[in-house]
């Protein structure tokens, strides 16, 4: 398992506004991709409309997702590719460090992958003396610098050209230099020897098929490509969710994710990989893994409330429009998952009462629907995740967040279903409210809970008469 | 070898997996795979036919189009009329181009009748060494090791394309003997050579013609196929892009139009 | 649509009790466009500050209560594109599927209106008279413009106020961070993203920010009050009664 510091979540956040360079970073990730996806949906030649088909798209196979992973499984064990089902993290870690040990592997390269991130992969084959490449510029950048990823797809956003530069000529012995191109020709290097010398290549899987029995892998780097040709070992990761059915699904779900992750038409390598190399062939893995992951998705599926966050093909488009990641960035989430899609499905894995910031830290603004290449709803995720803190829920083991806070909305509820009460309530507020100091006509500072939001902006006071007070006195005048 | 030897459908974990899946699904057992895949349309006949047999201006159209959007890909597109046009320029092109590693000019390239025609062995300055690919239904693992050895030393791979998606300037690959994938991967310089004919409209044509066409069925997709749109880059250093993260850092595309 | 049809007044909690000025705004629009306005005196909260904390058995008391209140309005008008939302969105899933209580709900879906949408798209009104000698800036308020989908509404009304000029700010579309309770309780987060709202606003170099939502309002009044600018907040309503 990935290390979980959900709890951390305010903390962290706090922390993360404090830091000018990822304020820089996460402004400029925002501004630039959200934007241009928002143009790029537009400029379908379907509309806004193709997300609501591949919506359905998703909804179909997850709605079939038995069927579909058992053919799809038929397919690649009939090309010679072996297929493993792991229930959980440690099922999938314990098949992957097998498989290495078995084959002798010293060394492996890595495609980015989120799914083994969830999984901690890389610390388990570190601890058997397994040498573990990440390849995607990014990726190698926070491995190196001994971070985790802040941002599904571009997980060195939060570092300078700076850093990098220090980093690269402390670690790779460079001339210091920040020049990008002179940074990535560095690590191109670098990692050529490390492509050439691996016995293993793991990926991950953006989408499989189950009809022609592939998994797909998608790149701009061609990190993935290499990973996955050159090494003798060819192991693949992919949730269970990852899969539809039909080839033409593809055509809806390719153009929308290249667009929700990056505003490209397409990215630049996409790979269809159902086997091992063929005997006739003369390149390719002579093995080839597929392992299918479960670890909580299950749980996920037979809860009609939030099986449709399984619909997501973590493209991150979510992540660059949402107001509160553009102020927290990923790290705060405590978990790889982050942003909008973050805040819904690792509560779900880790624990709703663990991770109980998550689903509460964020505006419910709206804008990660608009933004999802497959309309998931996650705003309405959000909220359900928000009723079962709110008064527990046995079927996820969640218990209640706040005895005070639920004490102070059964007062509410008794107060606004009687006006009388109501004038009452709001007449003590406001003679309780005149001890207050103010400024300007506004309250500079106030006591108990709302301190935190008088800390950085004042407030309004209560009117002297309500709205309805007055409308009642002006009916009653003649 | 592993010892994991086919563990077929059987498989505990994975009967135990799928039944979690269906219970969780509120399933009993699961359907017939098959109807989820769909059927051929009643007109697909027509509508291959309408594909396969675009006219002279409709294929000028998505060449137009394949340029223009390669052009925001840093792809670079140049039509030639015939094949030996073709050979000359990358005869050309191998001339005053310099390798990335090293000082020696080595080129690789797919056995492929159109690559054949291009005449390369005979054009090619003699400090440049040239390595075709042999298509053999075994080659052993001393074949695969020079192969592999020569791709490693290649600045240029050169391969045709099984299709060109025109909207997204994408070429589709796929493995055959003799066609190692690594071509259009390894070396700095990706150059490939297709006819107009190849150029198609979108994915839509792509997955239909690759769904219904017999002659394409029979092939399938392969255990490997792959879709290239420019040469490799990354945006991971402060969104700046950057052509040549791992792959290519230069892909160019002759079309053949004649 | 009977263009003079009288209307009830939903009153929002927060005009209500800390915003009269905007209520009574609403009534003069009201009585500017000949349009006779009932306001019920039993009314309190739709229940959104429950429901988006989660306590949806207390948001239920609300509703019902709101629905009692209100379901014998032949039009309700809101000047809140969040408490429209609330009622016309969240309402029905709060009750068992096929129940009366249900059924009540969704009968007011198709007559609630929140107060731009009502004028522009309801009574045909884009030019209500009002003139404002200024420059002013429109925030889109989350709800309004993503569940309800307004968003040239209350643009046209504007446009067409005598002797204003409109400057859009960069991203007007972008939460304001308020968000109810979640500002309350995640300070710090709430806080961040309003900074970033109110220096896109500054930097429009208007003399107003006009909204549909008070919260919103209410929000970026607390910053702008506090690095003492001079930008006033200024609900629709406000504006479009002068």
């Amino acid at each position: 398992m990935s290390d979980i510091k959900t709890e951390f979540y305010k903390q962290n956040a706090a922390k993360a506004i404090k830091d000018p360079v990822l304020q820089h970073a996460l402004f400029d990730v925002q501004n630039r991709l959200g934007p241009a996806t928002a143009l790029a949906y537009k400029n379908l030649p379907e509309g806004l409309g193709l997300r609501l088909k591949a919506h359905e798209i998703r909804q179909f196979a997850i709605n079939h997702l038995d069927i579909l992973l058992e053919t799809l499984a038929l397919k690649i064990q009939d090309r010679g590719g072996k297929v493993y089902f792991a229930k959980d993290a440690a099922a999938a870690t314990a098949y992957c460090l097998k498989v290495a040990q078995v084959n002798q592997v010293k060394m492996v390269v890595k495609g980015k992958s989120m799914v083994t991130e969830e999984i901690g992969l890389n610390k388990i084959l570190e601890a058997n003396q397994i040498e573990v490449n990440e390849t995607d510029l990014g990726e190698y950048i926070i491995q190196l610098a001994g971070e985790t990823p802040s941002h599904i797809i571009a997980p060195a956003i939060h570092k300078t050209r700076k850093e990098v530069a220090q980093l690269f000529t402390q670690k790779l012995g460079i001339p210091y230099c920040e020049d990008p191109p002179v940074l990535t020709q560095a690590a191109r290097k670098a990692l050529r020897k490390k492509f050439l010398a691996a016995d293993m290549g793991l990926s991950g899987c953006n989408l499989a098929c189950a009809e022609t029995g592939h998994i797909t892998t998608v790149s701009n780097e061609g990190n993935i490509r290499m990973s996955t040709t050159m090494p003798k070992i060819h192991m693949a990761f992919m949730g269970m969710e990852r899969v539809v059915a039909r080839l033409e699904d593809h055509d809806a779900l390719f153009r929308l994710l290249s667009r929700g992750a990056a505003a490209q038409n397409m990215a630049g390598y996409v790979s269809y990989i159902g086997g091992p190399r063929t005997e006739d062939q003369l390149d390719g893995p002579d093995q080839f893994h597929l392992v299918i992951l479960d670890n909580g998705r299950s749980r996920i599926l037979a809860d009609p409330e939030f099986r449709e966050v399984l619909l997501c093909i973590r493209c991150a488009a979510c992540l660059n429009v949402c107001p509160a990641y553009g102020k927290i960035g990923g790290h705060a989430y405590g978990y790889p998952y982050s942003g909008p899609i973050g805040a819904v499905i690792t509560p779900l894995f880790v624990g709703i009462n663990r991770a109980k910031d998550l689903c509460c830290g964020e505006p419910l603004c709206g804008a990660c629907k608009m933004a999802c290449p497959v309309d998931i709803d996650l705003p309405r995720m959000l909220l359900a995740l928000r009723a079962k803190l709110a008064d527990g829920d046995p079927q996820w083991g969640v218990t209640r967040a706040s005895r005070s806070e639920k004490f102070m909305f059964q007062i509410w509820s008794v107060i606004i279903q009687n006006r009388t009460l109501y004038d009452l309530a709001l007449k003590a507020g406001s003679i309780i409210q005149r001890i207050i100091p103010k400024k300007n006509d506004m309250i500079p500072c106030m006591p108990f809970v709302f301190k935190g939001w008088t800390k950085s902006r004042d407030i309004k006071p209560l009117a002297r008469a309500s709205f309805l007070t007055r409308w009642k006195n002006r009916e009653q005048k003649p | 070898m592993t010892e994991f030897k086919n563990q077929g459908n059987t498989a505990p974990h994975q009967h135990e997996f799928i039944m979690t899946i269906q219970k969780a699904l509120g399933k009993s057992s699961s359907s017939d795979p098959a109807q989820l895949f769909g059927t051929a349309p009643e007109d697909h006949e027509n509508q291959l036919n309408a594909y396969i047999n675009k006219s002279q201006p409709h294929r000028q159209a998505l060449l137009d189009l394949f340029i223009e959007q390669a052009g925001l890909l840093n792809m670079i597109v140049t039509p030639v009329e015939n094949v030996s046009q073709a050979g000359l320029a990358i005869q050309k092109f191998i001339q005053q181009t310099k390798p990335e590693w090293g000082t020696q000019k080595s080129v690789i390239a797919w056995h492929h009748p159109l690559i054949e025609q291009l005449n390369l062995k005979e054009t090619l300055d003699h400090d440049v060494t040239l390595v075709t690919t042999r298509s053999s239904p075994a080659p052993d693992s001393k074949e695969r090791q020079e192969i592999r050895t020569h791709l490693i030393e290649s600045y240029i791979g050169i391969t045709s394309a099984d299709f060109c998606v025109a909207g997204s300037a994408t070429l589709v690959l796929r493995t055959r003997p003799g066609q190692p994938r690594a071509v259009s991967l390894v070396p700095s310089i990706h150059v490939a050579v297709i006819t107009i004919d190849q150029i198609i409209e979108n994915l839509t044509e792509l997955y239909f013609r690759l769904k219904w066409d017999t002659e394409e069925q029979k092939l399938g997709l392969t255990n490997c196929m792959t879709f290239i749109s420019g040469p490799s880059k990354t945006g991971d250093i402060e969104l700046v892009m950057v052509n040549g993260a791992h792959g290519p850092r230069q892909m160019i595309v002759y079309v053949i139009t004649g | 649509m009977d263009k003079n049809k009288p209307v009830t007044l939903f009153i929002q909690c927060l005009v209500d009790s800390l915003y009269p000025e905007v209520g009574q705004a609403m009534v003069h629009l009201f009585e500017k466009l000949n349009i006779q306005v009932d306001i019920p005196l039993e009314q309190t909260c739709c229940g959104q500050p429950a429901f988006n904390s989660g306590y949806r058995r207390e948001a239920k008391k609300a509703a019902k209560r709101f629905i009692e209140v209100f379901e014998s309005a032949d039009i309700i008008v809101c000047p809140s594109g969040s408490c429209v939302d609330m009622v016309k969105h969240q309402y029905p899933g709060l009750f068992k599927d096929g129940s009366l209580w249900q059924k009540r709900a969704k009968s007011i879906n198709a007559k609630i209106f929140e107060l731009t949408q009502y004028i522009v798209d309801v009574l045909g009104v884009e030019d209500v008279g009002a003139s404002f000698n200024g420059r002013v800036t429109y925030h889109d308020s989350c709800h309004l413009l993503r569940n309800l989908g307004v968003a040239d509404q209350p643009r046209k009304l504007i446009a067409n106020v005598r002797d204003i000029h409109l400057v859009e700010m960069k991203d007007a579309e972008k939460c304001c961070g308020f968000g109810g309770t979640f500002s309350v309780k995640y300070p710090d987060i709430s806080s961040a993203i309003l900074e970033e709202k109110v220096d896109n606003i500054i930097a429009t170099g208007t003399d107003a920010v006009v909204g549909c939502d008070i919260s919103c309002l209410m929000n970026i009044q607390g910053m702008l009050s506090r690095r003492n600018s001079p930008i006033k907040t200024l609900h629709i309503a406000q504006l479009l009664a002068g």
